[in-house]
């Protein structure tokens, strides 16, 4: 389980959220460590990732988001000219400008 | 079309053990029959000798379930009922056993989902420094999730001679865990019962969440005796002529010994005894061994316990 409040699609630095979970049995287990999750950072994104060991490789096999922020203020798009009336195109959260921790309220 | 297959390799496909009902269950009869919870105690009754007032617990609390799956096709809410429970008794009585069976039936009955039994003791929850234990014991909380966690030697955890003692918080932990989350874990503590009473005389937080006491009697020497044929015959051995006798007497004289261990210390005899059957045969090289030799044990394998001795040196 991870969280952020970086809300860039090519971020790919999440904060792990205790400590990863193996031999699960029941789904609880993880509901339990979600729910902790979500009282502990109510206005961040968390996701859940999980890892199959049967594969034989230490890759994701599955991850989604549970959880977003209430409010999403959306990206906007930074265009820059650059040699030869070539442009450059940035795509920059209106959430991101306010350093980590701060940001969504 | 054919349906895909979602099957993740190497992983066996989830069948529900109890298919959902087409009809809601109407008597306690189609309740027993969807669930098949009267075969798991008809098998404790076969299985497990003695043990009066276990069984007659583990029914009532059956019955319990059983009613309360009823009340609700009428949508009479009752508070789901805390099924924590509290094992006590001398060692070698099958409390563990029990802990098993007892997974088995909760899980036929709908009350836990998945009906495993994760066994810990106090050294799979305390942790050896200060915020190891917590990450710890909720760890193994969630294993047992869906399931039955048995702490064996529970007491162990709180030791009162040493103040700065982890233990203390791993039962925190578990106390809250136990009352906020009873429809996902069902806690089993085992331990002697002298120590026990000690145990949550300091913890009565504990004391009051669990439900059940169960306090399992020790055995005595017909069902001791009745327990190792069962031993012997599950292994494929039976006692030859006079051997069942000789074990009746060995038991006599093991049960005022110290350290005796109800049904542990007949199966330690056992394989004892099955040692020097072993032995026996071996010394007899030449001689071609039939099934019957090979499966029995004879009066005199038992006999030659140490047992005997000792009470023959004692009494001159």
């Amino acid at each position: 389980m991870e969280y952020t409040d970086d809300p860039h699609p090519r971020n790919t630095y999440w904060e792990m959220y205790g400590m990863p979970m193996f031999d699960l049995v029941d789904p609880a287990g993880v509901l339990m460590e979600l729910n902790a999750c979500r009282e502990a950072f109510p206005r961040h994104y968390i996701r859940l990732m999980a890892f199959d060991s049967t594969r034989g490789v230490e890759s994701i096999a599955m991850s989604f988001i549970v959880q977003r922020p209430p409010h999403e203020p959306g990206f906007t798009l930074q265009r820059q000219e650059v040699a030869g009336r070539v442009q450059r195109y940035t795509v920059v959260g209106y959430a991101a400008e306010r350093p980590e921790g701060e940001r969504y309220g | 079309m054919t349906t895909l297959d979602y099957r993740i390799p190497g992983q066996a496909t989830a069948s529900p053990s109890t298919p959902p009902p087409a009809e809601p269950p109407r008597s306690v009869d189609e309740v027993l029959a969807q669930s098949q919870v009267e075969s798991v105690l008809a098998e404790l009754d076969r299985d497990l000798i003695g043990l009066k007032p276990v069984k007659q617990r583990i029914r009532d609390i059956a019955a319990l379930l059983v009613i309360d799956r009823l009340r609700q096709q009428f949508g009479l809410q009752a508070q789901a009922p805390s099924l924590h429970m509290c094992f006590t008794g001398n060692p070698g009585t099958g409390k563990t056993t029990v802990a098993l069976r007892m997974a088995q039936i909760l899980h036929r009955l709908g009350y836990v989902r998945k009906g495993h039994l994760v066994a810990v003791t106090r050294d799979d929850l305390v942790g050896q420094y200060i915020g190891h234990t917590a990450p710890k014991t909720r760890e193994v909380l969630k294993k047992a999730m869906g399931g039955v966690l048995f702490i064996d030697e529970a007491y162990y955890l709180y030791r009162p001679e040493n103040e700065r003692d982890y233990g203390q918080e791993a039962i925190e932990i578990l106390l809250q865990v136990m009352e906020n989350q009873r429809d996902d874990l069902v806690v089993i503590l085992a331990g002697y019962k002298a120590r026990m009473d000690t145990f949550f005389q300091s913890n009565p937080g504990l004391n009051s969440r669990i439900a059940h006491h169960i306090d399992f009697p020790d055995y005595q020497p017909a069902e001791l005796l009745e327990i190792g044929e069962r031993m012997l015959a599950a292994q494929n051995y039976e006692f030859g002529t006079g051997a069942r006798e000789a074990f009746d007497e060995y038991l006599a004289l093991r049960i005022r010994q110290p350290h005796f261990a109800n049904a542990r210390s007949v199966r330690n005899a056992l394989d004892r005894a099955r040692l020097r059957q072993a032995s026996r045969l071996y010394a007899q090289r030449e001689r071609a061994l039939t099934r019957e030799d090979l499966t029995t044990i004879e009066a005199a394998d038992i006999r030659a316990s140490r047992v005997f001795a000792t009470s023959d040196a004692t009494n001159h």
